[in-house]
């Protein structure tokens, strides 16, 4: 029996987290590009809840954010029964064809993800986890794709295509700075828990994305 | 213009206090148990539609819990033919719908083909469909009522939210510490039975405080609903108050109260029989210790109250002698004995 590494078997347990809450949020199915883009929210914004990410850095990508690691996490859940993938496709946009899938957590998904949650470490993971995917379900559809292009990290427009984005310095991740920045609205800053934050960031998120799509036409 | 430029044309701050003001005040309910953020969630969206109906909106609605749609074997395609997302879902989206089988947050929901909008057949028919079982809350408009039955609808047992409590004093909150206590923690099979790990050995669960300030929380919030805002785990400068209730969310402090809640346990639950024990007099420190709390995040939040409430899951009634230091640290203090039979109800 091949043992995992710690660091697989955090990337293996937020993977089976992300798709579990995404499940319970009602994200059904979940596809491979929103995958991604909900692992990226739960990298870039765990700062808000003093949790350590997987990852810091992220490549500025044609299609949005990538985690090669993640990725590979996410089908040995499929492999070992505790997800389902279905509905492959290969779309082609200007930049190329592309794979995209659609996946799906399993009864023995759910019932591993809900063993892991009895563990102390895993419980405040999966807490953080379920807090950011109910801010992002919480957005409408149409949107929801395109909310991790918009984010102020990742849509930095100082940053071009193709560079490593590193967020591992506070000061470099402005999502973090953006979300921090509601404080300014509340007469007391204190009120403002991290749930609070996260809400408040992916709502602004989808309005400067509706916005921008409008003036685009 | 492309879209990276058409973002950077957005005055970032105004768009910021517009949802700052429109969500921060609509939806403090992030972060519950499932079954409390359906309460919640789908209590204010009930209101929401209650306040923007043209005509009276006769019958009920019954909102049922699916706490992981993607694997309930209760939603069949065929029996469940209708799908929707009811976070902004209005009045008229809804017309002629009665059921809906959903996510907590009420991104997805099911419903079947159900004509009657009498309440009696509503949940005849849930409990016919085999989710008799589920939190479920039934809405009657014409009544001003949320009925929640955190239990299901079959077990009878619920209660009305709305036309009970709305309207009374936001900070008259000892009386509703009692009427709370009374249906959810004083007795094992009350709405907050579930932070007993064993209550005929008096073991409480490891997160007990947690459960009994998230109960608080959404009964607190759907009481106080538009005239005050609640923050769970507030941050102070000196530490987290369990609960803070405001006057006004982004207003002054005046009127605002802290709720410092603390779950008393004789034996700490432990999944290797190694379970800790606590003395009298070490609860008897604890108890002193919330009362502290409270009166130091009075002072440093400069709240008007400050309330310390002790649910009480020791081995034995015995006295606590604390009274005296609520007293002088101006903290109103409240023990809750948690009966262990259901022996008296």
């Amino acid at each position: 029996m091949v043992r995992l590494s710690n660091d697989d078997l955090r990337r293996r347990a937020w993977a089976l987290f992300i798709l579990d809450n995404s499940m319970r949020m009602g994200l059904i199915p979940l596809s491979k590009i929103r995958f991604h883009r909900i692992t990226y929210f739960c990298n870039c914004l765990s700062g808000l809840f003093q949790v350590l990410p997987l990852d810091t850095t992220v490549v500025k990508y044609v299609r949005g954010p990538y985690y090669p690691e993640m990725q590979w996490h996410l089908d040995r859940l499929v492999g070992a029964g505790l997800a389902t993938i279905k509905d492959l496709r290969y779309p082609m946009d200007p930049h190329g064809t592309w794979m995209d899938a659609n996946y799906q957590i399993t009864k023995s998904g759910a019932l591993a993800a809900e063993a892991l949650r009895k563990v102390d470490d895993f419980y405040s993971i999966n807490k953080f986890i379920s807090d950011i995917i109910y801010s992002y379900s919480a957005q409408e559809e149409k949107f929801l794709d395109s909310l991790a292009i918009f984010d102020s990290t990742y849509g930095n427009a100082q940053k071009e295509e193709g560079i490593v984005i590193d967020f591992s310095e506070a000061i470099e991740n402005l999502s973090v700075r953006e979300a921090d920045s509601f404080e300014k609205f509340a007469q007391n800053p204190n009120t403002l828990s991290p749930q609070d934050r996260t809400f408040l960031y992916m709502g602004y998120l989808q309005q400067i994305t509706s916005d921008a799509v409008r003036k685009v036409g | 213009m492309d879209l990276t430029s058409a973002m950077s044309c957005v005055s970032n701050d105004d768009v910021k206090a517009a949802i700052f003001s429109r969500e921060i005040l609509r939806n403090p309910g992030r972060s519950l148990s499932p079954s409390m953020q359906l309460l919640h969630d789908a209590g204010k969206l009930c209101l929401a539609w209650l306040e923007a109906a043209t005509a009276p909106m006769s019958g009920a609605y019954a909102f049922v819990l699916s706490e992981h749609p993607a694997l309930d074997d209760a939603i069949d395609d065929s029996k469940f033919p209708n799908l929707r997302n009811l976070q902004k879902a209005s009045v008229h989206d809804i017309i002629d719908t009665r059921i809906f089988v959903c996510s907590a947050n009420l991104k997805v929901s099911f419903s079947p083909e159900f004509g009657s909008r009498n309440t009696s057949q509503i949940i005849s028919w849930l409990g016919a469909n085999g989710i008799g079982d589920r939190p479920t809350l039934v809405f009657q408009p014409t009544e001003g009522m949320i009925l929640w039955y955190p239990d299901g609808v079959a077990t009878g047992t619920a209660i009305n939210y709305v036309t009970d409590l709305q309207k009374e004093d936001v900070f008259d909150l000892e009386k509703y510490a009692d009427h709370f206590h009374e249906h959810w923690t004083k007795w094992p099979t009350g709405f907050g039975g579930k932070i007993w790990h064993d209550h005929k050995e008096r073991i409480v669960i490891k997160r007990a405080e947690d459960c009994v300030r998230d109960d608080l929380f959404v009964y607190l919030s759907l009481v106080v609903y538009r005239t005050g805002n609640i923050v769970r785990e507030n941050l102070m400068t000196n530490g987290r108050s369990d609960l803070w209730i405001y006057s006004r969310y982004s207003g002054d402090t005046a009127g605002s109260a802290v709720v410092e809640l603390k779950v008393l346990r004789s034996k700490s639950f432990s999944i290797d029989k190694k379970a800790r024990t606590y003395s009298d007099k070490v609860i008897e420190e604890y108890v002193k210790k919330g009362i502290r709390q409270a009166s130091e995040y009075k002072a440093s939040g400069k709240a008007e109250k400050a309330f310390c409430w002790c649910f009480d899951a020791r081995a034995a009634n015995n006295n606590l002698p604390v009274h005296p230091n609520a007293i002088s640290a101006g903290v109103s203090l409240k023990l809750f004995w948690m009966e262990s039979n259901f022996k008296g109800r």
